[in-house]
């Protein structure tokens, strides 16, 4: 050992690590309390308003699209970008429209320029290879499926992601890492991680955001900005704990299904006319 | 009974030993050391109290900043102000408006479907900026123009041949849905050869105001109807 250096036994150590412990916590405490008069945070750490008296237990929300009214226009895209801030990149979408067109030969071609937000070209992308010999085209409304079953939930790791009791998949983008396993993990493509610089209402780049259901309009009463922006009836949202509700009725048809059932996922968006290779 | 130290390794007797030496010097001697002493032990426990009510503290705080916390963060999510008000907000003082909406085929569409989003603009009327007074004909296009995948059935116009495709609203009223129809006139000739041979600017009879040169078939889609004497029956 080198003899000019000061004895640095063990104990001292520990004796210097104990006498830290309670210097920390002051410390804290001290810059909590200097920090609490103007910490915008601070405030968030109060109860927030109730935006009405919402009780999550009473409500079992669904969503229905009908891909035999999608007209392709893509005003619900644009509302669900305005509603949510939703950052502009065209990859970033809480909601997006798809074009699927099934050539007479049974090839499909998907598109779905910037998720549709300016509407859709008349002729397909692919326009070469499907062309005259279009057999069907349509328009599917995508969005998070809310799944009973999620399996973002199940692989986030610091559970930052979770469901609520309405039925509604939410993340806390407090919590979130930002690690992206649940964008991988999601069978729908449904989440993207907020591009650096951009922020959400919370204020949180770097996160991963998806559809709430537009979880501050449906406790106020309202529906989803892209169920009311659509001009024909393409998404409909109701309460399937309400008997009174219209949503009953369409779950009822014979022609409802779900995207990619084989995942077991259970979604809580059903889709009418939709073809058996969507996905 | 045999001395529990008996037991101890040599090496931790040796510690007890000199830790014992090292105690024999702080152990007071003048009942003003013994007061010195308690008053030291009292210092030190409270000491030891605050630093750990501090700790806690800051383990809370933190706590309640990243912990799991669902309940908090749905009514966080909840929190958020709506920037579309909904249907039926824009009724009360835009009734002419709303009113030919209301039995057009345009009745299932939000006002805010082509406004855009008017949360702020009706709660509060002094912000009166809309973001669209004046719908675009790329608004009307948007649901009408012809394109592959809208459901059969659904009104579109091929954008390319449909007169004057960039004026939308010169002939339609995007509330009522009225189409104002070219007049119906009977032409005096039969067997006539392409519109454009007479009508254009250096020919028999000008073209009327607002009207370009085109291909019979853009004529025609307005102008021809009925067997009774009109231009496409003539013909």
């Amino acid at each position: 050992m080198n003899p000019t250096m000061p004895p640095c036994s063990r104990r001292t150590v520990l004796k210097a690590g104990l006498l830290a412990l309670p210097a920390l916590g002051a410390g804290r405490l001290l810059s909590a309390w200097l920090a609490s008069p103007v910490d915008p945070t601070a405030q968030a750490a109060e109860p927030l308003p109730e935006p009405l008296a919402y009780d999550p237990a009473t409500h079992d929300w669904v969503f229905v699209c009908d891909a035999t009214r999608c007209i392709g226009c893509g005003l619900c895209v644009e509302a669900c970008k305005q509603e949510n801030d939703v950052p502009l990149e065209p990859e970033c979408n809480r909601t997006w429209v798809e074009r699927h067109t099934i050539a007479e030969d049974g090839s499909v071609v998907v598109d779905s320029p910037h998720g549709g937000i300016d509407g859709f070209p008349p002729a397909t992308a692919a326009d070469g290879d499907v062309g005259e010999r279009v057999h069907e085209a349509y328009f599917v409304p995508r969005l998070c499926m809310q799944c009973d079953d999620p399996p973002c939930v199940s692989v986030c790791p610091v559970s930052a992601t979770y469901k609520t009791e309405d039925g509604v998949v939410l993340v806390d983008p407090a919590r979130c890492i930002g690690c992206g396993y649940c964008v991988v993990a999601c069978p729908y493509g449904a989440r993207y991680i907020v591009p650096a610089g951009d922020e959400l209402p919370g204020g949180y780049p770097g996160v991963a955001d998806k559809c709430t259901f537009c979880y501050h309009r449906t406790t106020r009463g309202l529906t989803p900005a892209c169920v009311g922006v659509c001009p024909v009836g393409a998404r409909e949202f109701g309460d399937r704990a309400d008997p009174g509700a219209a949503v009953h009725a369409l779950l009822e048809d014979p022609r409802v299904r779900v995207m990619r059932p084989e995942q077991g996922t259970e979604p809580r968006v059903y889709y009418l006319g939709l073809e058996g290779e969507v996905s | 009974m045999k001395r529990p130290s008996a037991s101890l390794p040599p090496r931790l007797r040796q510690t007890r030993g000199a830790v014992a030496t090292r105690l024999e010097r702080f152990r007071p001697r003048t009942p003003r050391g013994y007061a010195l002493a308690a008053a030291g032990s009292l210092a030190m426990i409270a000491v030891l109290a605050i630093g750990s009510f501090a700790a806690a503290f800051a383990a809370v705080t933190f706590y309640e900043e990243y912990g799991f916390r669902p309940e908090a963060d749905a009514r966080e999510w909840a929190a958020h102000e709506p920037a579309y008000a909904g249907q039926g907000s824009c009724r009360s003082c835009h009734a002419a408006e709303t009113g030919r909406q209301l039995t057009s085929q345009h009745r299932t569409i939000s006002c805010e479907s082509c406004h855009g989003p008017l949360a702020a603009h009706a709660s509060d009327r002094a912000i009166a900026q809309l973001p669209l007074e004046a719908p675009s004909a790329g608004m009307c296009a948007r649901c009408h123009a012809a394109t592959t995948g809208r459901p059969v059935g659904f009104p579109q116009v091929d954008l390319s041949t449909h007169y004057r495709s960039g004026e939308c609203r010169a002939c339609h009223d995007a509330h009522s849905t009225a189409v104002v129809r070219p007049p119906v006139v009977v032409h005096p000739q039969v067997k006539l050869p392409a519109c454009t041979v007479c009508h254009k600017p250096e020919g028999l009879k000008e073209l009327p105001t607002g009207h370009e040169e085109a291909d019979d078939a853009i004529c025609l889609g307005c102008h021809a109807a009925g067997a009774d004497g009109l231009h496409g029956a003539s013909r």
